[in-house]
């Protein structure tokens, strides 16, 4: 039986699944983490981050972790996002 | 740590646009997404930094993000479209055999390719509102009516 090749990764999903490597990260963090990564070239909006982060967790390449407050930041509970083994 | 009215403005007015996005995707990521977007104007405040930019650049980015999810909702599935051009046929080809059984059922090929868009939309509504209907009562009532 064939298998269907994956797709080919955007780069904003590239961006994400490298940001995310090295550990979970909420939104701000991940937008934050591939603007370090690209040297400042990428800034990615709320809206392609999120976007993205969608598909990726419907395809299996991120999951939410639980809710927690970022002791960096000390205000809110923020949702954290992590990288699957189908996303490494 | 507290905001500035500016901030909290365009927080509550960010917060209004993100309403455009379709609910699933709100109840996902709503929360989430003005988390960040407060994140990023705080930090172009702690920078001395104006806030015009940002709000271009997010309020844009957030726009085009919403006519993507937008959509994806509503382009229908492949599987969706097969089926309802499946019945179609069926639904064609009783007034085709009876055409070649009786004299009484004339049909035209205009008659046919207008029944065939008139049934192949109604089924793709169908689809459309029981794939996106979230409780049975619901289903059942779409079916009902159509």
């Amino acid at each position: 039986m064939s298998t269907k090749p994956p797709k080919p990764l955007t780069p904003a999903v590239l961006h994400i699944l490298l940001a995310l490597s090295a550990r979970e990260r909420h939104g701000y963090g991940i937008m934050k983490q591939v603007e370090a990564d690209s040297n400042g070239r990428v800034n990615m909006g709320p809206g392609t981050l999120y976007g993205s982060l969608n598909r990726m967790m419907d395809a299996g390449l991120v999951r939410e972790t639980e809710s927690r407050v970022d002791p960096e930041m000390e205000d809110e509970r923020r949702v954290y996002y992590e990288i699957t083994g189908q996303g490494r | 740590m507290a905001d500035d009215p500016m901030t909290r403005r365009l927080g509550a007015l960010y917060a209004i646009v993100l309403r455009l996005y379709p609910p699933v995707f709100r109840e996902r990521f709503g929360t989430s997404m003005r988390q960040t977007f407060a994140d990023l104007c705080r930090e172009r405040r702690a920078h001395g930094q104006g806030l015009a930019g940002l709000v271009l650049c997010s309020f844009t980015d957030t726009l085009f993000g919403i006519l993507r999810e937008r959509s994806r909702t509503l382009v229908p599935a492949p599987h969706e479209l097969v089926r309802v051009a499946l019945i179609t046929h069926v639904l064609l080809a009783v007034p085709l055999f009876a055409m070649r059984s009786t004299d009484e059922v004339v049909w035209t090929l205009g008659d046919f390719v207008f029944a065939g868009v008139v049934i192949f939309g109604t089924g793709l509504g169908f689809e459309f509102a029981v794939a996106r209907a979230r409780t049975t009562t619901y289903r059942l009532a779409t079916a009902a009516a159509s």
